[in-house]
């Protein structure tokens, strides 16, 4: 039965500036007009180049930072204003599992008082405490010794266990986990990653997974939200999304990967991405756009339906689907295919 | 609060920082001046010759040279005589004890002043930072000098008139230095999700804050003790400070200045152990901060430095 | 491997020591390596591998506590490690050149792109100020900066990541080093601008001809612009060869399970999510095992393993491993 977990609605972020007096108060706008929806017990993927605005959405929807404006409902009740006793209650619900896994633990504080401050904070007892936190660590398979070891004596994969455990100690329902594999070794991600799916599964957990590695995300993540400079521009499943993404900006994306699939046409975005603080008018992509038309400069293509469970925002998808280049200079085919690791699936 | 924890933990990582330190030469001659002169200060009444006269009792010792009392060393004064024939040796041993008291008790008033404050202001942010900041400034702005002249004149000379007026000049510089950290230490990882997770503010400053923004502190209180004794030296000097009968260096020092060319050993015995004191305190300081200093890399920085500068100076970034 | 030429650099047997207070840490363990004119070598290894330690022994930038137990560094017919400081202050930045993981703190952020660039150039190729600034700007140029003039007069935190690492291969370039070496330069930017910037680093190669070794943990990187793979593990070489025979067929079963491990996006709904990670723990360089260094984790592990370190075989043309599963 899939029932929705989380919803965000038209969440907005923006951070003010601080310009001189007298002169036009400007905003960085990190997350423009989102939405979309989070089923239970999956993995929501979402996608982003850095100044995409992906860490500030998920850390708004937590309310880390307070939205700007918009609402995030979760199992139906509207928590985006919540205070007091009921918000406590809601934020028991959810944890944050941040990318730094050294510095998402205080230095001075040992394993144990580290993975058990969320329960004092929640008014656990001191003697229950204990026994949870030792639960905790042994879902992240890290022995009763690791109690008394402070975060400069583990090694980055063991750091990130701690964060996890300590994540899960209030047995949470939502998880928003912000690049938490992208600071580990090759081999200790792949470790953490399976971790994480076994937690997923062993606790009926929800995540939000949020990453710049498109190989992670299109391994773990069931549903996919590509974001780009504050909107999200693409929403569908992962496999669809890999097998035939829509929007321009995710073919150029995906066309980074050795795994690219043949339904589309590869290219390179050149230039730099433009700055959050000044996005471009009308498609915030049509300054790097192959596929770009008059209207693109003009007007915000909304985020559409095209087939079933699959959204894209973008004005000139029959000129995407076709090929048809339109703006040649900012078109660069991807060059010569060479072997990748990809050899053995 | 618990403060114990949490202190436990800083100093389970101190030990991690110190232990290495004693392989430096630097740090290990800082430990061993100022080790000395705590322990002369501590034992002062058990290892001084005549500790009576260290404390004030005036005695007159048979003087051959002078009729004022000053004799040169002998075997029955070390380091000779002062001006009312008091054991010199005595005297300086229960001054190095006003002077190590007086910078501790002031050094840690400035600290605890200096974090509530600092702490405080930097974890808040806006107006209580901006209020806090000013009443900072206020204080800042005072010599301790003026302020030490006013207060006598209110209290009357002595040691609480030193304490006083030192004390309440010295905090702003450790108020600022803490407002930097908590500044910096706010916006960290785990402190962001302990909000979210809903711990209180005064719990989040007392165990997160506090232990992480002490260690450049560190250096600073290692430095400034030996400012202080300095200051507090010279206070004496000048009479604004402890009286007679109590030892102090500065006093004596003070007391030598018209005798300089005929009694060397009055201004020369205090001198050493003044300087001794002194450098002991920034060979430690010094040797600290070196450790500590790549740590503080991250926020003293250029980087640290850099952006904000640069978004103050309202530059862009290029497309 | 890919003939290219003659010989630019040769590691013959070099191992490296760093003392620390908690014993000595042994970074490298009997590297050899090959490096020809215009090749482009990628040496991958995971945290520990001590690929950087490789990197910065080549130019002899290390710290005070390092020391070289044994083994040779020859450059163009030079011995590094003998060579007097002179000489290699001499090589250093102009004859091999570096470029750095992170260009926010290898820029000096206090100085102009201009100022930066014009000083390598004045120091290493002894130009006047006035041509120092027209041949920055043709270096620029050649890392497809728009803008060249605007970029010179730019201060570093003025652009962005991606500007501001080909300012860093730009500096690179302008002294025509014959070798560049660059310690992870992509792993601070985005997939989109690293991309770019691996393009740029294959064309440049071929239009200056500078050999490159490529330091990274990433084999997408690798396969991305090189020409041929050294893999580390523990301070050694596991295994060298082309790109196309490192990628079809790995011999060592280090080489082998850090390929299984990659994530790779899921093609079909019943393929499962989980990954094949490799086993046990990352080497503790403080107490490396006895034998070969890997055989704690190998699937494939026997008791000769357990005492014998194995040497290099070659496997295949221009392919060698390190491994007692083909010692035979």
């Amino acid at each position: 039965m899939l029932t929705t977990l989380v919803s965000v609605q038209s969440l907005v972020k923006y951070f003010p500036v601080s310009t001189l007096p007298l002169t036009k108060k400007q905003y960085i706008r990190a997350v423009d007009d989102v939405s979309f929806e989070i089923e239970s017990n999956s993995v929501f993927g979402l996608v982003g180049e850095s100044g995409s605005g992906k860490s500030t959405l998920g850390m708004s929807m937590l309310r880390i930072i307070e939205p700007t404006s918009g609402k995030v409902v979760m199992d139906g009740v509207d928590v985006t204003h919540m205070k007091g006793k009921e918000r406590s209650k809601w934020s028991s619900q959810l944890s944050y599992v941040y990318q730094n896994p050294v510095s998402s633990l205080d230095p001075a504080w040992t394993v144990e008082q580290s993975v058990s401050e969320p329960l004092a904070a929640a008014g656990v007892p001191s003697k229950e405490r204990r026994e949870r936190v030792l639960q905790s660590l042994d879902a992240v398979g890290l022995p009763q010794y690791f109690l008394g070891r402070y975060p400069h004596e583990l090694s980055g994969g063991q750091s990130q266990r701690v964060a996890i455990a300590r994540a899960l100690v209030r047995r949470p329902r939502f998880m928003v986990l912000d690049e938490p594999t992208s600071a580990l070794d090759v081999s200790i991600q792949a470790q953490l990653l399976n971790l994480l799916m076994d937690l997923q599964s062993e606790f009926g957990l929800t995540y939000f997974y949020i990453s710049h590695d498109l190989n992670v995300v299109g391994r773990v993540c069931d549903r996919i939200a590509v974001m780009y400079l504050g909107k999200v521009v693409e929403l569908t499943d992962a496999l669809d999304l890999f097998a035939a993404p829509l929007h321009p900006y995710s073919q150029a994306l995906l066309s980074t990967t050795p795994s690219k699939s043949s339904s589309y046409l590869g290219f390179r975005l050149t230039g730099e991405p433009p700055s959050p603080r000044n996005p471009p008018g009308g498609c915030r992509f049509n300054t790097r756009c192959p596929y770009a038309t008059e209207i693109c400069s003009r007007e915000e293509p909304k985020l559409a339906e095209v087939k079933g469970t699959h959204f894209v925002a973008c004005h000139n998808l029959d000129l995407v689907a076709k090929g048809k280049i339109q703006v040649p200079e900012n078109f660069r085919p991807v060059i010569s295919e060479r072997p990748g690791p990809g050899g053995t699936a | 609060m618990k403060v114990p924890n949490a202190l436990s933990g800083t100093l389970g990582r101190f030990g991690r920082t110190l232990r290495p330190l004693f392989h430096e030469k630097m740090f290990v001659a800082g430990f061993v001046m100022v080790g000395a002169m705590v322990v002369i200060a501590v034992f002062a009444p058990w290892i001084s010759p005549y500790p009576a006269q260290g404390e004030g009792q005036t005695a007159l010792t048979t003087c051959p040279q002078s009729a004022a009392g000053i004799c040169p060393p002998s075997w029955a004064h070390l380091f000779g005589t002062e001006q009312t024939g008091r054991d010199l040796m005595s005297r300086i041993f229960f001054g190095i004890r006003t002077s190590v008291e007086i910078s501790l008790l002031v050094v840690m008033l400035a600290t605890a002043i200096g974090l509530a404050v600092g702490l405080t202001a930097g974890y808040f942010g806006g107006i209580v930072d901006e209020a806090l900041m000013r009443v900072t400034d206020v204080f800042l702005s005072f010599p301790h000098l003026i302020l030490a002249l006013v207060i006598v004149a209110v209290l009357g000379p002595g040691f609480n008139d030193v304490l006083y007026a030192l004390g309440f000049t010295w905090w702003p510089s450790f108020a600022r230095l803490a407002r930097a950290s908590a500044l910096e230490i706010r916006n960290r990882p785990y402190v962001k999700i302990a909000k979210a997770s809903g711990v209180s503010n005064r719990s989040i400053l007392g165990r997160h804050i506090l232990p992480n923004a002490i260690s450049p502190l560190l250096v600073m209180i290692s430095v400034d003790l030996g400012a202080v004794v300095l200051a507090e030296a010279g206070l004496s000097f000048l009479g604004l400070g402890v009286r007679p009968p109590t030892a102090d260096l500065g006093v004596i020092i003070a007391e030598s200045a018209n005798q300089i060319t005929t009694a060397w050993w009055y201004a020369l015995f205090p001198g050493i152990f003044l300087t001794v004191l002194v450098i002991g305190f920034n060979l430690l300081g010094d040797s600290i901060r070196d450790r500590v200093d790549p740590r503080l890399r991250g926020f003293m920085g250029t980087s640290f430095i850099g952006r904000p500068l640069a978004g103050r100076l309202g530059l862009q970034r290029r497309e | 491997m890919e003939q290219a030429g003659a010989e630019v650099l040769r590691v013959t047997d070099l191992s490296l020591d760093y003392a620390s207070p908690q014993g000595i840490v042994h970074a490298l363990n009997g590297v050899n390596l090959s490096l020809k004119q215009s090749e482009l070598l990628g040496v991958v290894g995971e945290s520990g591998s001590g690929k950087s330690t490789l990197a910065y022994a080549l130019i002899r930038l290390l710290p005070r506590n390092a020391l070289v137990r044994s083994g040779e560094i020859v450059f163009n017919g030079l011995s590094i490690l003998d060579a007097p400081e002179g000489k290699l202050k001499d090589i250093r930045g102009k004859r091999i050149s570096m470029v750095f993981q992170d260009p926010m703190t290898s820029l000096n952020p206090l100085f102009k792109v201009k100022d930066q660039i014009g000083r390598v150039l004045e120091l290493h190729r002894g130009v006047t100020k006035k041509d120092a600034n027209r041949m920055s700007a043709d270096f620029l140029r050649a890392v497809e900066l728009p803008d060249p003039e605007q970029v010179l007069d730019s201060y570093p935190f003025q652009l962005s990541g991606g500007m501001q690492q080909r300012v860093m291969i730009a500096m690179a370039l302008c002294t025509q080093p014959d070798l560049i070496i660059a310690d992870e330069p992509t792993s601070a930017v985005d997939a989109t601008i690293q991309v770019q910037i691996l393009e740029l680093l294959s064309r440049l190669r071929h239009e200056h001809h500078f050999s490159m070794l490529f330091i990274t943990h990433s084999l997408e990187v690798v396969s991305a612009v090189c020409d041929n793979v050294a893999v580390m593990y523990a301070g050694s070489m596991v295994e060298t060869g082309s790109v196309t025979d490192i990628f079809s067929s790995p011999k060592h079963p280090y080489t082998q399970a850090l390929m299984a491990a990659i994530p790779r996006p899921r093609r079909s709904a019943g393929e499962a999510k989980r990954l094949k990670s490799i086993s046990g723990n990352p080497p503790d360089l403080l107490s490396l095992p006895a034998g070969c260094k890997f055989h704690p984790r190998c699937p494939h592990v026997f008791d000769r393993c357990k005492a014998e370190d194995p040497a290099f075989r070659r496997v295949g043309l221009g392919h060698e491993v390190a491994c007692h599963l083909y010692t035979e």
